[in-house]
């Protein structure tokens, strides 16, 4: 009997080791970065996001009918007016259709560059690690185009830090 | 303090799954499905939602997609009052409901039709889909209530549906997904001479002490998952055209040789068994070091795994291909590692026991490494399965059986008839004996007759033209949509067994012929791997052979209706003709 309790515990253990080494596995797989591309601006312009390498990047992908995208507009808003924060770029991928946006952005105020797709958006963002083409999506993208964050809900002040990869 | 411990461990692996899953979102398909089905000129359209997600009543839309028909008016069930920040008071639905909507039919000589069903939602976890488009497909001909429900949901075979865990599953998931399969594979045949192999050591080495036994199986159970995983590792290294080499005719001759060898070694006709000769030696050497043992046991358990993969091989190599296809070693490993595991568990078992449930000497342990000689046998033809036409293998078979049982009836001779009278086994072995020559008699015939005509699979292929490319194919296509065919593309390879088997059980049915000689029906054949067929693979997304793809009229692929691995007739039947 006392055997057979070892048993359950050795298995146990093992299986919960393996879990977590499984886990681990997960967490570390292949490291994503930002491949170029280049998408039309409110005033249809094309612009190429290697405009931006170097800098850190906040990109968020949105759209005007996401209850969640636009609670976390002002927070994006201030990351963007924040003087504190050096070189830090937001960039807003809006995947909807342009007037819609144009007003949006008008009516919300929204200061950082935004620029807007359809398709190839929605393409961009699956690209970009989230298949299930959620909206709102946000990555932060480190100098080296390294995806380092990203999140596919709603963005919260607690996030920051991590995004940013304060410890 | 023990029972503290247990329970600990079990309370952090209940509580590890939920931590997890918290971050998963579903796709929308998953969060909203729909499904339509059609009665006297009303559709019955059900929207599901999952728990923690919702949908807006007033983007749900539907829209007939030609003048074939004409929707009624579409009175929306009233949902909860819903104050959105910023969109102001809407209406949104959290649980599933049902509309119906009344339909008019234009043209009465088409029976099924496409709609379009509209919707857009949400999750309270803070994101939203964007809106969502659903063609649906519905027929106003089957009229019971079980056809009826019949739409065109997304159906993948358990190939597919295994692919889809690896890639997009949860991580906890693929391990219990696979863990399981792993444990229903282990009572697969091919499995069993693992057992004998792995009781022999543990007879010999651990004697009683439990806690060597057990241990000695975790080292070979181990041993496994390694040659497993360094085979997950090869496909997603290797890519698709790992599933063509497991498949080639040396490879399965050689496994079927090996498995005779075995067959021999368990009859006694050398010595030792011959893979335990070798692993003996292996083990004798490292045994100097300590833990040797163990070292030697898992090398043991992942020979041993090599040499059971050829038969385990349908399961591993669907595995395998979707590795390859999806290129990420970490899962890989992952499935493959839960999925030796799984195989491993009735062996651990044994090692649980000490091998107390192994007979240990004597007349009837003889008996039963005798029986596992000849299962060894009917193994090494059962891997030939995929050269070899059914009726030989059956013939084979059966030519084993009378064997085995003369085999066992020998010994019996020496006895007295009236001792034999009252023995159960001798009347096993004559039951058998009539059985196997059964077996032979028919099957000998149907070899003449099959030898007379054309043989079955040859009538089935000639069933489909051939097409190279794919321009081939798009030329074969437009061709098709001008004379308002529907098209059947079957993807197929010389190496590729479960192609056999849909030849042999799918594509013969009567009426599944019918059908096939009265559409387009297009065969690739992709054997040879040339620039051609990895262009066309690469192209219609395929993992491999068998993948059946539909186009409609249009010469349009329906994706909805894409078979990956062995479908039933009936399914296939009612899928085209659903779309005809």
């Amino acid at each position: 009997m006392k055997s057979f309790k070892t048993i359950i515990i050795i298995s146990s253990v093992s299986l919960l080791a393996i879990y977590l080494f499984m886990n681990t596995m997960e967490q570390e797989q292949e490291p994503m970065y930002l491949s170029s591309f280049s998408l039309e601006n409110l005033e249809g312009e094309i612009k190429n996001i290697d405009e931006y390498k170097g800098t850190p990047l906040i990109i968020n992908f949105w759209a005007t009918w996401c209850s969640p995208c636009r609670r976390e507009m002002p927070l994006l808003n201030s990351i963007h007016t924040d003087s504190n924060i050096n070189d830090l770029k937001v960039i807003g991928i809006a995947i909807d259709e342009p007037e819609l946006v144009r007003d949006f952005v008008n009516e919300l105020g929204i200061d950082f560059p935004i620029l807007v797709g359809q398709g190839e958006a929605y393409g961009l963002m699956k690209d970009l690690g989230n298949s299930s083409m959620t909206l709102p999506y946000t990555i932060f993208v480190e100098p080296d185009g390294l995806i380092s964050w990203s999140k596919n809900t709603e963005i919260k002040y607690e996030d920051l830090n991590a995004m940013m990869g304060v410890k | 303090m023990v029972t503290r411990t247990i329970k600990i461990a079990f309370l952090i692996m209940l509580i590890l799954p939920g931590m997890l899953l918290a971050q998963q979102v579903l796709k929308p398909q998953e969060a909203f499905p729909v499904s339509i089905s059609y009665q006297n000129n009303v559709l019955q359209i059900t929207h599901e939602i999952q728990k923690g997600y919702y949908l807006y009543r007033d983007k749900i839309s539907y829209s007939a997609l030609n003048d074939d028909f004409e929707l009624g008016k579409i009175q929306l069930p009233s949902g909860i009052e819903y104050t959105d920040e910023f969109f102001g008071a809407t209406e949104i639905y959290r649980s599933g409901f049902t509309h119906y909507l009344p339909v008019t039919i234009n043209n009465g000589s088409i029976d099924t039709f496409n709609i379009e069903v509209n919707s857009q939602g949400c999750a309270d976890i803070g994101l939203c889909y964007p809106p969502q488009k659903w063609i649906k497909t519905f027929s106003i001909t089957l009229k019971n209530q079980e056809a009826a429900l019949t739409n065109t949901e997304i159906q993948i075979s358990e190939q597919a549906r295994l692919g889809n865990i690896i890639t997009d599953g949860n991580i906890f998931l693929v391990f219990f997904i696979f863990l399981g399969l792993g444990f229903g594979l282990a009572f697969t045949p091919c499995h069993l001479p693992t057992i004998p192999i792995l009781s022999s050591i543990i007879i010999g080495q651990s004697g009683n002490n439990k806690f060597k036994s057990l241990t000695l199986s975790l080292a070979y159970v181990a041993g496994m998952a390694i040659t497993y995983s360094i085979a997950g590792i090869a496909a997603a290294i290797a890519g698709k055209q790992l599933q063509a080499l497991f498949t080639l005719p040396t490879f399965i001759v050689a496994i079927s040789i090996l498995f005779g060898i075995l067959g021999f070694s368990m009859l006694g006709s050398f010595n030792m068994q011959m893979p335990s000769n070798v692993m003996n030696r292996i083990n004798n050497s490292l045994s100097n070091q300590s833990g040797g043992n163990y070292v030697g046991v898992m090398i043991i358990g992942a020979l041993s795994a090599l040499m059971v993969t050829a038969c385990v091989a349908p399961p591993l190599v669907a595995t395998l291909m979707v590795i390859g296809e999806s290129g990420n070693i970490a899962r890989g490993i992952i499935a493959l590692s839960s999925l030796s595991l799984g195989l491993g568990i009735p062996l651990i078992i044994i090692g649980l026991t000490a091998g107390k449930w192994l007979p240990k000497s004597g007349a009837y342990l003889e008996s039963i490494k005798n029986l596992f000689g000849f299962i060894m046998f009917a193994m090494a033809i059962w891997v030939l399965n995929p050269l070899l036409s059914d009726e030989v293998i059956n013939l084979l078979w059966g030519i084993i059986l009378i064997t085995a049982a003369i085999y066992f009836l020998w010994p019996l001779s020496r006895r007295s008839y009236k001792e034999n009278s009252k023995s159960p086994k001798f009347y096993a072995c004559l039951g058998a004996i009539i059985l196997g020559l059964a077996i032979v008699a028919n099957q000998r015939d149907q070899i003449i007759s099959i030898n007379a005509q054309e043989s079955s699979s040859g009538m089935i292929a000639s069933l489909f033209k051939p097409i190279g490319s794919l321009s081939d194919l798009d030329n074969n296509l437009e061709l098709a949509s001008k004379s308002g065919d529907t098209s059947l593309l079957y993807i197929t390879a010389d190496w590729c067994i479960s192609c056999k088997r849909l030849e042999r059980e799918t594509f013969s049915d009567p009426d599944m012929i019918e059908l096939l000689s009265s559409i387009n029906s297009i065969k690739a054949d992709v054997s040879k791997n040339t620039e051609d067929d990895i262009e066309l693979m690469k192209k219609l997304r395929i993992f491999g052979p068998p993948t059946l793809i539909v186009y409609d009229q249009n010469g349009i692929e329906r994706e909805n209706i894409r078979k990956i691995g062995v479908v039933n007739a009936k399914e296939l039947i009612r899928d085209i003709k659903n779309i005809q």
